[in-house]
């Protein structure tokens, strides 16, 4: 039974209630943004969700849920960081559970129904002080007070080292926000409030020590308030309706609050991307929005923990919170939210200047699309695809740089973005007079294609391994042809600009020319194309097998077409991000470098996953290349710190950046593409 | 000499189109010297790599006989008349900053032989009057649209 004030023993449950119901109206409001993202439909999601849960081993299933809870890769990122985000977590789980577990089994509250309990569940400590006795009191009530409390420390130590790391010792890369603030108010606040109307309850109430002791936090506070002998009855009913008061803003700010709310949906991303990757989904036309249902949680499920930017090439150089993943994923859960929630016309929303405009364009581009914060993302959101999706957006707004429009105007009169005859795609060839071109030229029919791509083809700085590759396919005897003018870009400047339809014309007239050819096999040098065959143009082309040429390579060293006579040299490999971490092409490149005698094989520190872009992807060239050379000309000293005499890299644009950082900076280092490091160990066959 | 803000272009010099600003110089028995003119150079930035056609290759009008590349650019040197390459400028190629430093000089980069030169010719930009209108419209396009790499240098 309640007690003697039924206004006031109802009051912390009413305003909890509304507090929900607000909460309620917030998440229509964010679901409303959610239902139109494009893709599947909820029923789809809901139907794939079981079919990947019962696919999978059970084990990566629970893995996953429990990862989501525990943040490995927060732990292994920053210690501070992991325990405080895990004490929130699951202590805040806990103190749920503890609670409504005590409420419904309190007589206290017995005549209220399960539905109501749920309200007065966060309070039970308020009911239960007050009628506690040493008869009544058993080990039972002894565990939830000491769980409740306990949970509530955690809580507590979380939200101060979350305080610690930004007002002190300043780690965030982000700036604090109105919603930052908000969060560790409130977070702290109701806990903190809780623990102090505990206290008062404890001495209005007169709770015997013996029993008060077992909720430590409170009878700790108690016995310093104390000595302030205030008549306490007259306070706890107040102390209690404040803390209420909080956790009705507490809850009702979460769908409003981006830190709040992400509480809810970051876990959800977490599983979705630990179980599933998902491809990217080029936007059409009459999509209301550039983005996927899924990449709208991982919107929401971003926190701005800054992770992304203490790993981002470009932040390195710019510090402009703004444009790393972090800053444009939250300028963007704001914006979708003011433009697609169910209240944005009920809101006065002025929409944003067009300078605003251009410069959150430029911020959106500002980004090499390396992908390495979606390896140490601990949410897990898969970054590329998102920031491929903004720029969509971009174009669709018509803010996109105008670099975008010359490079799409290039393509459609050139079949390239480099706006290069098409018909001279082959002048590079024109420098070889040991490989009879009849060996590689007009061919009806081949086994093998040689894809050059556009930057090998036509840039004079790395139309080398172009060479390279021609020599070492002809001299391995391998039936192979170009394809000449006929070889159009494979589509990536135009995907990573954001034009999500305007390429798939030249996915089509290059499918149509393998299909013609009849080839088994399509080789690259350029990490890109292959990267952009891997994934868009499998489909097409299902019988055909797509090799990267160090794979390739790999391949003729295994079959013995490719002999070594050796080579001196400590030698390193540069993972490119479009084979590495895009493709999961590791291993290929180092086993045939390893293959060479004499080469004393060093790897890099940041190697793999976490590899360091060369700044050349992304598109970023376009729009700034500055910055690009920046970020070249500190991957350079990265390889200077090894103290390695060759960096071998595995894509052309690579080359291009890394070549012209070193002689910018004079450094001693050499760059070598995988085919001519290969060419210049090779053993001429005769 | 036709000259806007930072460009110079000699008016005896014919130029091939808005796109590729290459300057070519007629020379006896239908010979034409070819190189990037100062408009062409100043676009592209600090050129950093050349590579033109080997002697006895065909130049093709409009098409590339070389490629270079500069700190913001990336693409063909195209021919403005039809012919054999004569000669390469090994000077350049080896030190491309030539083309940034002397334009019209020793950063040249092909000589073609040209037979059918003056109807190659006809549609190339020349004559001082001619230029300076051709030189202003497109300065003051790539100005707006920010194609310059380089900012103006000021006197």
């Amino acid at each position: 039974m309640l007690g003697e004030y039924p206004f006031f023993d109802s009051f912390c449950a009413a305003v909890f209630m509304v507090g929900t119901f607000v909460f309620i109206l917030g998440l229509i409001n964010n679901l409303s943004v959610l239902r139109k993202g494009n893709g599947r439909g909820l029923k789809q999601i809901i139907k794939e969700a079981f079919g990947i849960l019962f696919s999978l081993k059970i084990t990566r299933v629970i893995g996953a849920i429990v990862d989501s809870f525990i943040h490995r890769r927060l732990f292994k990122e920053n210690l501070l960081r992991g325990l405080a985000m895990v004490s929130i977590i699951i202590s805040y789980i806990g103190i749920i559970l503890v609670n409504h577990i005590k409420a419904a089994g309190m007589p206290e509250l017995s005549n209220i129904s399960h539905f109501g309990l749920f309200f007065y569940a966060p309070f039970s400590d308020f009911y239960f002080l007050r009628t506690v006795s040493p008869a009544t009191f058993n080990s039972t009530q002894s565990l939830y007070a000491l769980l409740n409390d306990g949970f509530g420390l955690f809580i507590l130590c979380g939200v101060g080292i979350l305080i610690y790391r930004r007002f002190i010792k300043r780690e965030y890369a982000f700036r604090m926000k109105k919603d930052d603030v908000l969060a560790i108010i409130l977070l702290g606040g109701w806990f903190t409030l809780h623990f102090v109307a505990a206290a008062v309850t404890i001495l209005a109430f007169n709770v015997p020590d013996k029993i008060a002791h077992h909720w430590f936090m409170a009878y700790g506070i108690s016995r310093v308030i104390a000595p302030l002998g205030l008549h306490w009855p007259d306070f706890y009913i107040m102390v209690w309706s404040l803390a209420g008061i909080f956790l009705a803003t507490l809850v009702g700010s979460i769908p409003f609050n981006r830190k709040l709310w992400h509480i809810i949906t970051a876990p959800i991303a977490m599983v979705l991307n630990s179980l599933s990757e998902e491809r990217h989904i080029f936007s059409k036309l009459e999509d209301e929005m550039p983005f996927s249902k899924r990449q709208l949680v991982e919107i929401d499920g971003c926190v701005k923990c800054g992770i992304c930017a203490d790993h981002c090439v470009a932040y390195e150089h710019t510090h402009d919170e703004h444009s790393v993943s972090g800053g444009v994923i939250s300028s963007y859960g704001v914006r979708l939210r003011q433009k697609y929630g169910f209240f944005s016309s009920l809101i006065d929303y002025e929409p944003p200047t067009k300078d605003g405009q251009e410069l959150f364009a430029t911020q959106i581009y500002t980004c090499t699309l390396c992908g390495r914060c979606k390896e140490v993302c601990p949410v897990k959101i898969n970054t590329r695809s998102l920031r491929v999706s903004m720029r969509e957006d971009a174009v669709r707004e018509k803010i996109a740089p105008n670099a975008v429009n010359i490079a799409l105007e290039a393509a459609k009169k050139e079949h390239n973005v480099l706006n290069y005859p098409n018909a001279d795609r082959l002048m590079w060839a024109e420098f070889i007079d040991d490989v009879p071109p009849a060996s590689y030229l007009n061919k009806k029919k081949t086994d093998v294609i040689y894809f050059v791509g556009c930057m090998t083809s036509f840039s004079p700085a790395i139309s080398s391994i172009a060479e390279a590759n021609l020599k070492l396919l002809y001299q391995a005897g391998e039936d192979f042809a170009l394809l000449g003018e006929d070889e159009w870009c494979c589509g990536f400047p135009l995907i990573v600009a954001g034009l999500a339809q305007e390429w798939q014309w030249l996915r089509d007239k290059n499918v149509e020319t393998i299909k013609k050819m009849q080839a088994k096999q399509v080789v690259f040098n350029c990490a890109s194309c292959y990267h952009t065959f891997k994934h868009e143009y499998q489909e097409h082309l299902p019988d055909v097998e797509f090799l990267h040429n160090s794979e390739y390579i790999q391949r003729l060293v295994a079959n013995k077409k490719v002999g070594f006579k050796g080579m001196k040299g400590k030698v390193a490999y540069h993972d490119p991000c479009d084979l590495g971490r895009g493709c999961g092409v590791y291993e290929p490149p180092r086993r045939v470098i390893k293959e060479i005698p004499g080469i004393e094989y060093v790897e890099l520190p940041l190697n793999r996953k976490y590899s360091t872009c060369c700044g050349g992807g992304g598109d970023l060239e376009m729009v700034n290349a500055d910055l690009v050379n920046k970020i070249a000309g500190t991957l350079v000293e990265e390889f200077e710190q090894t103290r390695v005499d060759i960096v071998t890299t595995a894509c052309g644009q690579c080359k291009r950046m890394i070549q012209n950082a070193i002689k910018v900076k004079g450094s001693k280092v050499k760059v070598m593409d995988m085919a001519e490091l290969m060419l210049a160990a090779a053993m001429e066959r005769k | 000499m036709a000259k806007y803000k930072d460009v110079e272009m000699p008016a005896d010099l014919y130029y091939y189109n808005s796109d590729n600003h290459i300057w070519a110089k007629v020379e006896e028995g239908n010979k034409v010297r070819c190189g990037i003119d100062q408009f062409g150079q100043k676009a592209a930035g600090t050129v950093a790599y050349v590579k033109v056609k080997p002697v006895g290759g065909q130049a093709i009008k409009g098409r590339a006989l070389g490629s270079i590349e500069a700190g913001k650019y990336i693409g063909p040197v195209k021919s403005p008349v039809n012919g054999t390459i004569l000669e390469v400028n090994q000077e350049v190629i080896s030190n491309p900053n030539l083309i940034n430093t002397d334009s019209y000089g020793k950063g040249w980069l092909v000589l073609i032989d040209a037979p059918e030169l003056q109807e190659d010719i006809k549609d190339l930009k020349h004559g001082e009057e001619e230029v300076q209108k051709w030189l202003e419209a497109d300065y003051k396009k790539y100005e707006n649209e920010g194609l310059f790499a380089e900012a103006e240098k000021k006197e």
